[in-house]
């Protein structure tokens, strides 16, 4: 089921770092740091979940087609990192909250 | 787009890693190829890249594309593979701890690879790796 990312910045108290978000939307939730697990398990269009601020999260929801990344955690990715997600066109949105809070919230469990 | 290209994978370059699968899926999309197709490609492209930015003293990745499938071959410099049997085996791995700190070291790469292939070829010795890989487009 998809789901809008501005539904769900204020219940994740998410701050956006990069340009776009009007309208972006995501269909299910793939959260992990290991990124080999990530590129076996993750699917497209996922929220790509994860405390794993370098470069690498960036390279790898592009390449499966993750369109939003949340660093959970107050993790902050570099300027350079959000650079690449508004070249990619992936959102980026840090919170405070650690991953289960996310998920929690997210699906109001 | 290009049927074929050679790229060069620097040793321990965290930060950049990436650049070759991300380059490569480019260049299959713009041939149309299927998306489950480039999402196979681009699991083994990428962990295989890695695999030669951590594990080795670096190296280069070639790819040929065919009207039905791509081929790309990784070859690097050392210190090759010990045990190739047991380098395959999920969770065996000895990425060292500037790996693990960036999210590698899983253990998990080499069998993502086979996994995603159609034909994988895997030779190894101390003057390096050689990892050979097919993945058809139908
Ligand atoms: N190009 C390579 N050169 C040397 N050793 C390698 C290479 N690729 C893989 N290995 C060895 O095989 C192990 C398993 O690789 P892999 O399954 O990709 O897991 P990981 O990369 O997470 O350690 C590595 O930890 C390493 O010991
Ligand atoms: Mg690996």
């Amino acid at each position: 089921m998809y789901m809008q990312v501005l539904d769900i910045l204020d219940k994740i108290k998410g701050e956006v770092l990069t340009k776009k978000v009007t309208n972006a939307t995501f269909d299910g939730v793939y959260a992990g740091d290991l990124l080999s697990h990530v590129m076996a398990h993750a699917k497209e269009n996922n929220l790509f979940l994860t405390i794993m601020a370098n470069m690498n999260a960036i390279a790898v929801a592009s390449l499966l087609d993750m369109p939003v990344i949340v660093f959970a955690e107050d993790t902050k990715p570099s300027s350079e990192m959000i650079s690449k997600a508004d070249d990619e066109k992936i959102v980026i949105i840090s919170t405070k909250y650690n991953v289960v809070d996310v998920i929690r919230k997210i699906y109001e469990l | 787009m290009e049927n074929s290209g050679k790229f060069t994978i620097e040793a321990m370059d965290l930060e950049n890693a990436g650049s070759v699968s991300s380059n490569i899926k480019k260049t299959l999309i713009g041939k149309n190829i299927p998306k489950h197709i480039i999402k196979r490609v681009s699991i083994a492209v990428y962990e295989a890249e890695i695999n030669v930015v951590i594990h080795s003293y670096g190296g280069t990745c070639s790819y040929f594309i065919d009207d039905d499938k791509i081929r790309v071959v990784f070859e690097d410099t050392g210190p090759g593979i010990e045990d190739i049997e047991q380098a395959i085996q999920p969770g065996f791995s000895t990425a060292n701890t500037q790996a693990i700190y960036y999210g590698f070291g899983a253990g998990m790469g080499l069998m993502n690879i086979k996994n995603a292939s159609d034909i994988f070829n895997l030779t190894s010795s101390p003057k390096g790796t050689i990892l050979d890989i097919t993945i058809n487009f139908n």
